[in-house]
Parts: C-alpha cells; sequence; structure tokens
C-alpha cells in the first residue's frame, strides 16, 4: 500500500467544505474504508468515486446517511446486474445463426 | 441556437408556482441524475436540459425575463437594461447542481442570460470532473493481441492499451481523462465501451471458441485427417472411425487470450456434425441397402 494513494481525509473534507462526520458515517454504513497513520486518518483513492457521489446526493437530494446506504447497495447490486446481463447477451449471441 | 421550452423541459404549466416548479424539479432530476444512472448519456443530457430549466424557472428575475423574450431572446438586452436602471441585479439560487456538468448550459441559455446565468451564489464544494463515455467496435481477430489505439477526445489525443481478450460489452476506465474538475476538484474519467464484431464461423463463450465443423458419412463411419482453420493458424485433426454427430472435442489453448492474463487462452471447441448424403445414386442406394442386410 502507497500512502499517495490514500487522500487524508481532513483535508478532503476542508476542500469540499463538508463535515469529518459525513466520512465516518460512510464508515459506520460500510460505504467505503479508512485506515489511521500516525495519528491521521486517510481512505483509499479508490473511494473517491464513491464519497463524491454520496457528497452530491447528499446535497442534492438532502439524503441522509441510511438512504445513502440503501442507494449505495442498489447502486451496487445494478452494477452486478448490469455485468450478469453483459454476459447472458453474450452467451444468447451462440444460439443466434 | 433553438428556443428551449423550459416549461416543456420541467412537464409543468407556464402558470406553475414556485413550488410547483420545486417540485417538478426534485422529481425530474431524481428520474434522471447521473449519479442514479450510471454510465447513461441520455440520462446526462436531460439532467442538464433539467438542470437548466431549473436555473431560469426557480429564480424570480430570469423567469421574468425568459417568460417576455423566451422565444425573442435576441432582443433580451433591452430587458438587462431596464434592469439595471431599476438596480435589481443580482439574486441567490436556491439549490443546483452545479459540479456535475451543471456548467454546461445550452447556447440558447448563454444567449439570456451569460455563461454562468449572471448571478447566483455558487457552492464551494470542488468536484470531480465530468466522466466522458466512448465506444469502440472491434473485430474479434483484433484482440487477439494487445495493441495500442490513438483515440482523439475532446480535441485531446490519448494513447491506449487495449488489452487482448476484451469482452463485448465490457466497460475499462481511463482515470483522469475526462472533463476538468470543478472547484479545483480532480479531471474525470473516460469510460470505454467495446463492441465486439465476429465476422468468423467461431461462436465464442467468455475465452472459449465454440466450431461446428462438418465431415461426412464415410469419414464419420471410416475416421480420416481433417485440417482446420482457428483464428490465427491451421490444425489437423484425426477424426477417429464410427464418431457420432454432435462429439464434442476440445484444442487446449487455441481459444480467445484471458484477459489481462499474457499467455493464456481459452479453448476451441469443435462439435463434429455428420452430414447425412442425399440425392443418392441408384448403386449407392443399392450399397447402403446390402449394408443394412448385413
Amino acid at each position: 500500500m502507497e500512502r499517495e494513494d490514500f487522500i487524508v481525509i481532513h483535508q478532503f473534507c476542508k476542500h469540499h467544505t463538508i463535515e469529518p462526520g459525513f466520512i465516518h458515517l460512510l464508515v459506520e454504513h460500510s460505504i467505503i474504508e479508512v485506515v489511521e497513520w500516525e495519528e491521521t486518518f486517510y481512505f483509499h483513492l479508490d473511494y473517491l468515486e464513491i464519497v463524491e457521489k454520496m457528497i452530491r446526493l447528499h446535497v442534492d437530494f438532502s439524503i441522509n446517511m441510511e438512504g445513502l446506504a440503501v442507494i449505495f447497495q442498489l447502486l451496487e447490486k445494478n452494477q452486478d446486474l448490469q455485468e450478469e446481463l453483459k454476459i447472458t447477451k453474450n452467451r444468447l449471441s451462440l444460439f443466434e445463426p | 441556437m433553438e428556443f428551449v421550452d423550459y416549461y416543456k423541459v420541467l412537464g409543468i404549466e407556464k402558470s406553475a408556482t414556485e413550488a410547483d416548479i420545486k417540485k417538478a424539479y426534485r422529481k425530474m432530476a431524481r428520474k434522471h441524475h447521473p449519479d442514479l444512472n450510471p454510465n447513461d448519456e441520455k440520462a446526462k443530457a436531460l439532467f442538464q436540459g433539467i438542470n437548466e430549466a431549473n436555473e431560469v424557472l426557480s429564480d424570480p428575475e430570469k423567469r421574468k425575463k425568459y417568460d417576455k423574450y423566451g422565444k425573442d431572446w435576441k432582443h433580451s438586452e433591452e430587458f438587462d437594461r431596464q434592469q439595471q436602471q431599476r438596480q435589481q441585479r443580482g439574486s441567490t439560487r436556491q439549490e443546483s447542481f452545479e459540479g456535475y456538468g451543471g456548467e454546461d448550459f445550452s447556447s440558447f441559455f448563454e444567449s439570456m442570460f451569460g455563461a454562468r446565468g449572471g448571478a447566483g451564489q455558487q457552492r464551494n464544494t470542488s468536484y470531480k470532473g465530468q466522466d466522458y463515455a466512448s465506444e469502440i467496435r472491434l473485430n474479434m481477430t483484433d484482440i487477439l493481441v494487445s495493441q495500442k489505439q490513438t483515440l482523439t477526445v475532446n480535441g485531446k489525443n490519448i494513447r491506449i492499451t487495449i488489452p487482448a481478450g476484451v469482452e463485448n460489452g465490457q466497460t475499462i476506465k481511463i482515470t483522469g481523462h475526462g472533463g476538468e474538475g470543478a472547484n479545483g476538484g480532480p479531471k474525470g474519467d473516460l469510460y470505454i465501451s467495446f463492441v465486439i464484431e465476429n465476422k468468423s464461423n467461431f461462436k465464442r463463450d467468455g475465452t472459449n471458441l465454440l466450431l461446428d465443423v462438418s465431415i461426412d458419412l464415410y469419414k464419420a463411419i471410416l475416421g480420416g485427417e481433417l485440417e482446420i482453420e482457428t483464428l490465427n493458424s491451421k490444425v489437423k485433426l484425426t477424426v477417429p472411425p464410427g464418431i457420432q454427430s454432435g462429439t464434442k472435442v476440445k484444442l487446449k489453448g487455441k481459444g480467445m487470450p484471458v484477459y489481462k492474463k499474457e499467455g493464456e487462452f481459452g479453448d476451441l471447441i469443435i462439435t463434429y456434425q455428420v452430414k447425412i448424403p442425399t440425392n443418392l445414386t441408384e448403386k449407392q442406394k443399392e450399397l447402403f441397402t446390402e449394408i443394412s442386410k448385413l
């Protein structure tokens, strides 16, 4: 794990003008994971997209954390179904003349 | 530049109240929000239109200007002059979806209100830039080996490596090649989806290739040799005597390359189809009858 692949949470929150509590709620709801190094909390760069998405949904629709957790789960499910659909379509093409 | 009917975009009457607008906007935004419709370019475009309609109709001053000059936007400068005289410029916006492509207003909007609407309180939140989506069409023979390709995205050339064995419908993400971020946010990503066209006789099942091979009755009964073409070479097969129609033979490692696993390949699965001769000559009929009595 390279440290440059991680984002310092307090800097991120300052930059996005959000409360650090928001990130911790995302952790509590198992949406993301954070790590601690030398008393500083970080999240991995891979989570950036989902964190920003959650901020947008929270701000744009006033959705609370419980709602965000449900949306997160449904979006993941949707992604899995899309993947399954792609595989099914490709398999179905085997039977097309 | 075309006139945009913002009332139609939000699905409301011209007489709609502020509450009606807000309600319609929330409903439409929920339906077409890009975060809830990933990789859906149509939803993104619709959302931008909804955002723009709300930007105008939720602001009493902009709405007034739009109602008066909407269809005749070229004369809207006169309205601005009147407004300046009344020193009533400037207002605050209650809500907006800035930062998610919200900067992309139509030319109609920019003509009437300026690039950013000429007013408005901006959220300081910085956001990742807009994600771009692109499609690449390739033939199945193009993906047997990894290859480099140069794409032009928004006037910029991007050199990408297409890994061998990419699937039909697969999407890959090129980080940081999307639109510029808002308020210092990082750049968006580029999503490339692949359409793999198959003009060969092979059918693809994941990493395996399937091929039906016809053999005549005599070879099926007596056995023999057969040469078939794979996607990139030729293979000699020995057909054992007495082979049944539908028998499958697996040629290991002669299928598609395994995605991102260099040197690994799927299999080629051959299904023998025995062709029964038709239009037999009298002599052939006689011989078959004789054999059948043995």
